[in-house]
């Protein structure tokens, strides 16, 4: 009881056990094995174990017992660990999942960290590495909880990125934008993927189409050709001293983007229908079809090197 | 980075993903890979009951629960396998065999846990002429486990205490 007492929880947004105690989830379809796992990070950090014996059971017992962290084995008949890991993302952001491999698999680990699992642990290292792996992986993740309480207090979010041509970057700028995508109408995964892919779609074009000029008509002629005029021009004047600005704006109703491109632009006037693909052939149909999809407002300026992109928060999400 | 042992196929990848999963873990592996693991050496010992009630906290309690945990799972993981083997189905005897191994290295029993993780090698490559001849080897060894196991409980009733 004294270990319990020294390394009582302190952190107020826990789910605790009644004794103050981290309540955690062990999976895996060995009895033996998981008492043996529970029983470790029990005795070394006093947390409070609850089982389960397969991704499925697993699920619910996150739902009925509310562990602030998943250890799981990763061969399980029915819903094995990877499948767990995946679902258990979508499901519970907050909660993370730690892998116990078998002995010597590591290649099935990192597809496991590609499901996103926060870490893994060999079996046959758990009495060294399992109480210290879990305690750290579960700072970790009270970091991010507190920030996503501190992103739910969020009034505006005003920002403003300046890129070069270099597509590499546009996805870390996609997934920054995404997180202050919290307000109740905004926040659900559908609205933050499709917001996502509107964005990419349309710093894509800003950067393809707008500042390297490169058309969607040699891209259908294969990738090849498209890639390679899009590098020679990435380090060619006057391309290459372009530059594509964002700015963004987010509030409890409603986030709106407006990419800028520093290329000749395009008469928006000579689209008299947005879905009329013969006349965006230098724009990106399927991309400006993704945008205008996904988002509730598209308009462009008068010059045609400015998007401007408007998702509201949906009604029924209670705007604030 | 301490938090983390590996054997990684490709450690480059193994270590940038881990490095992106935990914040503050480095790219890099360390200086030493662990060395490859090899099935027990014949001589391994049916049971390391240190090494057992170390990782049980030298819980009795718990001991003697891990004990009849044991005797159900390992009694229906063997049936699974006999059945396997029975019909010749080498995918539904790889399942029990690694389930078994994985409990067999819990248990620090390391005889068993070797003939175990020869079996699944040979149910996975589809080898059941060599499976049919190892399976009685991981039978006898699983008894000999049992009898050193009960040894063990005997050793360290629940009664006095719970501690050893």
């Amino acid at each position: 009881m004294t270990a319990r007492l020294a390394q009582a929880e302190h952190d107020p947004e826990a789910a605790q056990g009644e004794d103050g105690a981290v309540t955690f989830l062990v999976v895996d379809d060995a009895p033996v094995d998981r008492l043996i796992a529970g029983s470790i990070v029990e005795r070394a950090l006093g947390w409070r174990a609850v089982y389960a014996e397969d991704g499925r059971s697993a699920l619910a017992a996150i739902e009925s017992e509310k562990p602030r962290i998943v250890l799981t084995d990763l061969n399980m008949p029915g819903m094995g660990g990877l499948e767990l890991t995946a679902a258990v993302g979508k499901r519970h952001p907050l909660v993370p999942v730690v892998l116990m491999t078998a002995f010597g698999n590591e290649e099935v680990a990192l597809r496991a960290l590609r499901e996103g699992a926060a870490s893994y642990v060999p079996k046959k290292s758990l009495d060294d590495l399992l109480a210290p792996t879990l305690e750290q992986v579960l700072a970790v993740a009270r970091v991010e909880r507190r920030q996503q309480r501190l992103l739910g207090r969020l009034d505006v979010a005003e920002l403003r990125f300046t890129l070069d041509n270099d597509r590499s970057l546009v996805p870390a700028v996609v997934t920054h934008l995404q997180q202050y995508l919290v307000c109740p109408g905004l926040s659900d995964p559908t609205t933050k993927t499709r917001v996502g892919v509107a964005l990419e779609e349309a710093l894509l074009n800003a950067i393809y189409h707008g500042n390297l000029e490169v058309s969607s008509e040699l891209r259908q002629q294969g990738e090849e050709p498209f890639h390679r005029l899009a590098d020679e021009r990435r380090r060619l004047a006057p391309y290459s001293g372009r530059r594509v600005h964002v700015a963004a704006r987010i509030t409890h109703d409603e986030a709106s983007f407006v990419i800028r491109d520093e290329g000749p632009g395009f008469d928006p006037a000579a689209l008299p229908d947005p879905t009329d693909f013969a006349n965006l052939g230098r724009v990106g149909r399927r991309g400006l079809l993704l945008i205008r999809t996904f988002m509730d407002e598209v308009r462009y300026n008068p010059t045609g090197n400015q998007i401007t992109l408007v998702k509201r928060a949906r009604e029924e999400g209670g705007t604030l | 980075m301490d938090g983390y042992v590996a054997k990684p196929v490709r450690p480059s990848d193994l270590w940038a993903a881990l490095a992106a999963a935990v914040p503050g873990a480095s790219a890099v592996p360390p200086a030493e890979d662990e060395p490859p693991e090899l099935p027990a050496a014949p001589d391994a010992v049916v049971l390391d009951g240190a090494a057992l009630l170390r990782r049980l906290g030298g819980n009795a309690g718990l001991l003697a629960r891990i004990l009849v945990l044991f005797e159900g799972d390992c009694g229906r993981l063997l049936g699974e396998m006999q059945a396997a083997l029975a019909e010749g189905d080498a995918d539904r005897l790889a399942r029990p065999a690694h389930t078994l191994k994985g409990t067999l290295g819990n248990l620090s029993a390391g005889a068993s846990c070797a003939v175990a993780v020869r079996l699944e090698a040979l149910a996975r490559r589809g080898e059941l002429a060599e499976a049919q001849r190892v399976f009685p080897q991981l039978e006898a060894e699983i008894g000999r486990l049992r009898t050193a196991l009960a040894a063990l409980g005997a050793a360290h009733p629940t009664s006095s205490g719970e501690r050893v």
